[in-house]
């Protein structure tokens, strides 16, 4: 009775005590799955390793498109001016003569900045101005705010800046007319309005060594909302 | 004994092969994760380039909104879907949204007592291939939204509106502009159209729904007047007027200025050494009280000012005015080829006829028309208005350019509203009479000389009467011409405190 039973309470009691494997299926069970494994993790490593290069492009990229997008959006709003009324003749006023934007005014490579402009913001004092910084040793964008010390746009510890330029394209200019001619005689003081775009070029590689490789550039070209009309400095004559 | 052996080759059987098993269930495991991880890094880079796309769509179509706007304002009557309309009763968009006041300021049209819903304003949304608009005016209106799969931005247009304050402010309250003329225009743009009520992605008020892109463009408009400058006499003539009066007949150009704000002056001209004024060829009718020679006003300064041009190539943009142009840069504000091609401007083509002009103008309230070479008139043209029918028809003087050397009047003709002659080539503009009375109430302006003649046999009833009309003039100045933007005004941030 107690050998019959014998058997039948093992599996339960003494699960590890079966008959066990033999050694060479052990081997043999080991190889295939060593063999599996290194097949597995050539694979995955490879996988791994792509999908890293994937990931600094598409960071590479998005902080790139990120840094021109702040920047477009930034100087497309460069001479917004509060009071722009002022800037125009009205009937209402018919002896005031019409202010020239205190606003007005893209600066391009001034030694500095790459490009320097400003706008009039909520709670903020004249001259409010902004600019944008790059020096190749760096390789970081920096942003500036008024007279604080600028602040970096790019992640010097993702991306390296290699280039960074800000081209104004003049799509056309043209002049108003005025009813009285310059002290002069000409017509040449007339203010003019001018259509301005300006292309954002920025070029970068992941940090690292190796990675320069996988160097973007991102270009974006916006129009200048604000900053066409131009007084000599009068309005007219 | 069978079931003991049974039991133990079956155990046996179970176990052979385990290793391989947790290896593979292992390998599983660390190929999932790996699966997972490109995966979240995809679903993040899929979050990104949504919200990208999102913002940049609905930043879009709220700049679309502006460019709508700027159209439609500068359009002619529009149905309440926002489409060109000739039905009785449509107005245009500045009709519908806008009041002008006597003074220039610019207000938004009073609305029904507490309606304060923004679905009342204009609003679009794109459905794929154009824009499906609603323009209503009394009671809330949506688009026809768009079916289908796809994305579907949509904008609302608030004019001359302040800009409201989350979350209580009304859009509805009153603002008056810094300046005449100015108008602010804000625009909301949403990834999609709000179906409910309780969605306030284009009311320009908070944030738009959680998933949803919102942009807020707020500009300031500016009518720029189809008639900055009106003249101060009833006719004005750079060189001179000159009425044909053979010996021993009547005086045939009757001109009168009652307006005691213009001076009352009738007849304005320069005059150059050749071109004298005979003011015995006149019959003027002034401010009651002063004499009627008094009401010339020959030699004067400024027009002669404005006949000296500036000098042949000393112009760095483009050529010198002649002296035509500056009296029409006086007159209007703007160089003749600008003014041409402004967008509230309508051209009737050659051979146009006061039914063509009459039609334009009722098409096209507040707009001007170019007649591209001579005129000949066989019906009266602009409406006076009439306050006794109900309800009053409100005045609709015409803003006319004839950019041509002739003029003919038919029998009877009279025409309400600003006319400007360019003389065409030969600096001579000649406006042919008929052998009944004609009158221009309004005021007359030539860039040269202006000559009448007469295309039957002159009999005494045979006279032209210019009659200076002070509020049809300041009505052109004020609701006339085309909307621009103000130079300096956008913005894509919230200010409420900035007009």
């Amino acid at each position: 009775m107690t050998q019959t039973l014998r058997p039948v309470m093992r599996p339960v009691m003494r699960p590890a005590c079966t008959r066990g494997l033999s050694l060479v299926e052990l081997m043999v069970g080991i190889t295939i799955g060593l063999i599996v494994v290194a097949g597995a993790t050539l694979l995955a490593a490879s996988q791994l390793s792509e999908n890293r290069r994937l990931l600094l492009e598409t960071q590479v990229q998005q902080d790139l498109r990120a840094a021109a997008d702040i920047i477009a959006r930034e100087v497309r709003r460069g001479g917004y001016n509060a009071t722009a009324h002022l800037n125009i003749w009205s009937p209402d006023e018919p002896t005031t003569q019409p202010s020239s934007n205190p606003y007005k005014g893209l600066v391009l490579n001034n030694g500095i900045e790459k490009v320097a402009y400003r706008y009039e913001r909520p709670g903020t004092i004249f001259p409010y101005s902004f600019g944008y910084q790059w020096s190749a040793s760096t390789g970081v964008i920096r942003q500036r705010i008024n007279a604080a010390t600028p602040q970096d746009l790019t992640d010097r510890g993702a991306v390296v800046i290699t280039n960074f330029d800000v081209q104004p394209v003049v799509v056309g200019t043209q002049q108003l007319a005025c009813p009285t001619l310059c002290a002069n005689g000409t017509q040449n003081c007339w203010p003019t309005v001018t259509l301005t775009d300006v292309v954002i070029t920025i070029q970068g590689h992941p940090t690292g060594a190796g990675n320069q490789a996988l160097s973007r550039t991102v270009t974006s070209r916006v129009r200048l909302r604000n900053d066409g009309l131009a007084f000599t400095p009068q309005a007219c004559p | 004994m069978k079931r003991p052996v049974l039991i133990t080759t079956s155990g046996a059987h179970l176990q052979r092969g385990a290793a391989s098993l947790i290896v593979v269930l292992l390998l599983f495991l660390v190929l999932s994760l790996t699966a997972a991880y490109t995966s979240r890094n995809l679903v993040f880079e899929q979050k990104t380039s949504a919200n990208q796309a999102r913002s940049t769509a609905a930043f879009e179509a709220a700049e679309a909104g502006v460019e709508w706007a700027l159209t439609q304002l500068n359009g002619g009557r529009v149905s309440d879907v926002c489409m060109e309309s000739t039905a009785v009763g449509a107005f245009s968009f500045q009709e519908r949204y806008l009041a002008i006041a006597a003074n220039a300021n610019i207000s938004q049209t009073l609305r029904a007592p507490g309606n304060l819903s923004p679905r009342v304003w204009p609003t679009c949304v794109f459905n794929g291939t154009s824009w499906n608009c609603a323009c209503p005016v009394a009671a809330a209106v949506d688009p026809i939204l768009p079916v289908g799969t796809g994305s579907f931005p949509a904008f609302r247009v608030w004019p001359a509106v302040k800009e409201p304050l989350a979350p209580t402010d009304s859009p509805w309250t009153v603002v008056l502009p810094p300046r005449p003329g100015l108008m602010s225009l804000t625009v909301a743009g949403c990834t999609r159209l709000p179906t409910a009520v309780t969605e306030t992605c284009l009311d320009y008020l908070s944030r738009g729904e959680i998933g949803e892109g919102l942009a807020g463009v707020r500009v300031r408009l500016a009518l720029r007047s189809g008639l900055a400058t009106p003249p101060a006499a009833a006719i004005t003539a750079r060189i001179n007027v000159e009425p044909f009066a053979p010996p021993g007949s009547d005086p045939k150009l009757y001109v009168v200025n009652t307006d005691a704000r213009s001076k009352g002056f009738t007849v304005n001209t320069a005059n150059p050494i050749g071109y004298p004024l005979d003011v015995s060829r006149f019959v003027a009718q002034t401010i009651p009280g002063t004499p009627a020679e008094f009401s010339f006003a020959p030699n004067d300064d400024k027009l002669r000012k404005i006949s000296v041009v500036a000098p042949s190539g000393s112009s760095t943009y483009g050529p010198e005015l002649t002296a035509g142009e500056r009296l029409f840069v006086m007159t209007f504000g703007m160089k003749r080829p600008t003014y041409f091609e402004q967008p509230g401007l309508r051209r009737c083509p050659p051979g146009c006829t006061a039914a063509a002009i009459n039609t334009l103008l009722a098409d096209n309230p507040n707009r001007i028309i170019w007649v591209q070479g001579d005129l000949t008139l066989d019906a009266d043209i602009g409406n006076p208005g009439d306050p006794s029918t109900v309800p009053p028809t409100p005045p609709a003087p015409v803003l006319l350019i004839v950019d041509g050397g002739m003029l003919t009047m038919g029998a009877d003709v009279d025409i309400y509203g600003f006319v400007y002659l360019t003389g065409g080539a030969t600096d001579t503009a000649t406006i042919a009479l008929p052998d009944t009375p004609t009158s221009i109430t309004g005021a007359l302006v030539a860039e040269g000389r202006l000559v009448t003649t007469y295309t039957g046999v002159p009999a005494n009833a045979s006279k032209l009467t210019v009659t200076y009309d002070a509020a049809a003039l300041d009505l052109m100045r004020t609701t006339y011409g085309s909307w621009v933007r103000l130079p300096g005004s956008w913005r894509d941030f919230k200010d409420p405190a900035a007009p």
